[in-house]
């Protein structure tokens, strides 16, 4: 009789994966708003070894990304690709509209402001396409 | 394209998380491959039809049928 727990489970390097990811991003985003806290503050010392743990985060958070869609199967790609594609062109859309409409009077936003797009497109576009495979 | 996967697995009594191990896939895509909303790639669909020994052809119907015109035998 077949015994599924016998066979390693293929989703749980693709859960570790994500896990670092998600731990890496939130270090590297948290150290790097303690770190301009500090810099403005006059503490370049403290500020600097910061930053430079901010870069090891977010260098460490590319590599879980990169592990998270090598370990992912063939639908799971086709999902992120679409999503990936999907958040792409919305944000490109985005910041072009939004351009010419500063010119126009809107209020200029922080660069941080696409990011933020970036990643909100990203797990919208996450959602849709996987809810066309379900 | 259609497939005859639901039914090789019930034969089996697999559960589609059974076949998800045994294939190294999630549940969600042995499930869109069965409901006809995802079709897998090639080295997918022949490992597939490995396992439940039979052949691609068996186990995935393209939609209309065989081809009308097809090449001659060597």
């Amino acid at each position: 009789m077949f015994r599924p727990t016998q066979l390693p489970d293929p989703n749980r390097a693709r859960r570790n994966a994500l896990m670092v990811f998600y731990a890496a991003g939130v270090m590297c985003g948290a150290t790097a708003a303690v770190a301009h806290i500090m810099l403005r503050h006059g503490a370049h010392g403290a500020g600097i070894g910061l930053v430079t743990v901010a870069g090891l985060a977010a260098l460490t958070a590319i590599g879980g990304l990169i592990r998270v869609l090598r370990t992912a199967d063939e639908l799971q790609r086709r999902i992120n690709h679409q999503a990936l594609a999907f958040a792409y062109v919305g944000t490109l859309i985005v910041c072009l509209a939004y351009g010419f409409l500063e010119q126009s009077g809107l209020p200029c936003l922080s660069g941080l402001g696409v990011c933020a797009l970036l990643v909100a497109l990203w797990s919208l576009g996450l959602v849709l396409s996987s809810r066309r495979y379900q | 394209m259609k497939t005859r996967l639901r039914v090789l697995r019930a034969e089996l009594e697999w559960t589609q998380a059974d076949l998800a191990a045994r294939l190294g896939v999630s549940r969600q895509t042995v499930n869109a491959i069965e409901t006809g909303k995802y079709d897998p790639s090639l080295p997918l669909a022949m490992k597939m039809a490995r396992l439940f020994g039979k052949t691609v052809e068996e186990v995935f119907l393209l939609d209309g049928g065989p081809p009308k015109h097809t090449l001659p035998e060597p």
